[in-house]
């Protein structure tokens, strides 16, 4: 049994002149431990596919099965991290990054607690009373980290996280989503992350899923079998990459 | 007017709206503007070859104007310093005179003898606030919960918007006369039918500003809070109230002033010859209006009612609205 299987899935939109079909017959496992990138042009859907599966999104036909059952509703084991941060302006980092713990039934102290622990851990010790607005991009993300990983999720969901930031910070975040994810202290098993940087997908995932747009489709799931750390000017990487933009190319 | 004009408008500014999130169907207002849409380019063009040709010619004729004499840079620079302030002084001489003329009346005016009704101008003003007071605390009372409603669905988000536009254009000075005979009758409370009048100059106004707040929540915000595990109450506290917080101020400060051009009328009353009246500022100010014409009470009224608006903009819905603004700015 794998860990996320997903079964024929397919959503379509009401659209001005009709139905607009974003996805369609979208099938694949996810095993234990697996970190997936979905990559794909923009507009074929991989966002809404990423938000199907943690059940914010409903779809129109198809399954969704976490560890061999199905959810109802969104899956409190998945944590999102968005492009745009998503932070609420009016609360302190310390309470963006509590906020999916009262859905868990921690008492505040406790919340208080872990959201310390997780705010230490994204490396901003000392900015748990500024704003949002008081950080620059790549803080406010690491926020949007500490608060996916403080409900200590069995599945990250990472939508375009580095594709608001500048290249520099880029680099240094996902060197540290890198350490978290292989820290043998974090519950967290699994990473699905939608990206449109190729290079991206290939230095950090173990798995690529390809995606064309209209509609939304896989055209190719392929293992990354470079060994860690990955070095972005070895032959293979680039090699790889070529290989997966002319996947994406043809189709475009 | 509503179909027409402003459901269109509003669909239109829709297209503004500043979104972020990747997934759910925008609002979208129905109406007439769907059907028409596909007008909407040859109502454009139209309008332009009806307008574009005569002001073009009057373009042209400008620019045939035989010239002056050549000016140097210099001289012209004089000449438009010299035109500038012979417009400017005008302007001020004349407004000096004008607020001269006003203050020499008005202090004429209050320096005759005040009359005995001046004495309840305290109390009226009192039991005037008062009554905006409850009948801001009844807009308030339905206005959040249905704002709350309309941001947990869509559908009753897209059925009640255009209801609220047509009930709300509707001139509330209108339905005056229906609503304090009902009320008189049911109940003979004038005091009652007083409030309701406020009212209808009040909700609309916190309903429109409210609905707006909450279609520009982020839907990356709203995405979050699900995402995350939110308590519907949780997602109110946290997100949606916070978010409408400045909506909910601006709404107020215009419901407050609907409020107060309402209350003039609603205090007092005359229908088949019999004068329904309540003691209030409102109806001081009409009785010194309609029937004893007494200028010194008229100007009493009207100065006592704007100091307490004065006062209640600068003490109370200023700085709530630098608080709102600074804090619950949707920026990140």
């Amino acid at each position: 049994m794998a860990f996320l299987e997903l079964k024929n899935i397919s959503k379509s939109f009401a659209h001005a002149k009709g139905m607009l079909k974003v996805l369609e017959g979208i099938t694949f496992d996810v095993e234990e431990g697996e970190f997936v990138a979905i990559v794909g042009p923009s507009g074929c859907g991989k966002s809404t596919l990423l938000r199907i599966i943690n059940g914010i999104v409903p779809m129109s036909s198809g399954q969704v099965l976490y560890r061999g059952r199905q959810v109802d509703g969104i899956n409190l084991e998945c944590a999102l991290v968005f492009q745009s941060f998503a932070l609420l302006p009016w609360l302190s980092v310390k309470a963006n990054v509590e906020l999916g713990l009262e859905a868990q039934g921690l008492p505040p102290a406790e919340r208080e607690k872990r959201a310390g622990i997780y705010i230490d851990k994204v490396g901003l010790d000392g900015f748990e009373e500024a704003y949002p607005r008081e950080l620059s991009g790549g803080m406010k993300q690491r926020v949007g980290f500490a608060r996916a990983l403080a409900v200590e999720p069995k599945v990250l969901m990472l939508d375009e996280p580095f594709s608001a930031l500048d290249a520099l910070t880029a680099i240094t975040l996902r060197e540290e989503l890198l350490d978290i994810w292989q820290s043998p202290d974090m519950p967290v098993k699994n990473i699905v992350h939608v990206t449109h940087i190729i290079e991206e997908a290939i230095e950090l995932a173990d798995r690529i899923i390809v995606m064309a747009a209209s509609p939304g489709r896989i055209v190719k799931d392929l293992k990354v079998e470079l060994p860690r750390p990955r070095d972005r000017r070895a032959e293979a990487f680039n090699a790889l990459t070529d290989k997966v933009f002319s996947l994406i190319e043809e189709r475009g | 007017m509503d179909m027409i004009v402003w459901q269109p408008l509003s669909t239109w500014a829709e297209k503004f709206k500043y979104e972020f999130a990747a997934s759910s169907g925008a609002v979208q207002s129905l109406g007439m503007f769907d059907a028409l849409s596909g007008v909407g380019p040859a109502v454009t063009r139209a309008l332009r070859s009806i307008l574009v040709p005569p002001i073009r010619l009057i373009g042209r004729a400008i620019a045939a104007l035989p010239r002056g004499p050549e000016l140097s840079p210099e001289q012209s620079r004089r000449v438009a310093a010299i035109v500038r302030t012979l417009i400017i002084g005008s302007i001020v001489i004349f407004l000096t005179w004008a607020l001269m003329r006003g203050f020499i009346a008005l202090v004429r005016t209050l320096s005759q003898p005040w009359p005995s009704d001046a004495k309840q101008i305290p109390e009226a003003i009192l039991l005037s606030t008062l009554r905006m007071t409850l009948a801001y605390a009844i807009s308030l009372a339905w206005t959040v919960p249905c704002a709350l409603a309309a941001s947990e669905s869509p559908r009753f988000n897209r059925v009640l918007s255009p209801i609220a536009e047509i009930v709300g254009s509707m001139p509330a000075t209108a339905l005056f006369p229906i609503i304090v005979i009902v009320v008189i009758q049911i109940t003979g409370g004038m005091n009652l039918a007083s409030i309701l009048l406020i009212l209808t100059g009040m909700q609309w106004y916190l309903l429109f500003n409210l609905l707006a707040g909450i279609n520009q929540v982020p839907e990356d915000l709203k995405e979050a809070a699900r995402a995350f595990g939110l308590s519907r109450t949780a997602r109110w506290r946290k997100l949606i109230l916070p978010a409408v917080t400045p909506s909910l101020i601006t709404g107020s400060i215009t419901a407050w002033g609907g409020g107060w051009n309402a209350l003039i009328l609603s205090e007092y009353f005359v229908y088949k010859n019999q004068t329904y009246q309540v003691l209030g500022i409102g109806s001081l100010l009409d009785a010194a209006t309609y029937k004893s014409g007494n200028g010194v009470m008229i100007l009493l009224s009207l100065l006592s009612m704007i100091a307490v608006v004065l006062l209640l903009n600068r003490l109370m819905w200023r700085p709530l609205y630098n608080l709102a603004t600074e804090r619950y700015r949707l920026d990140y």
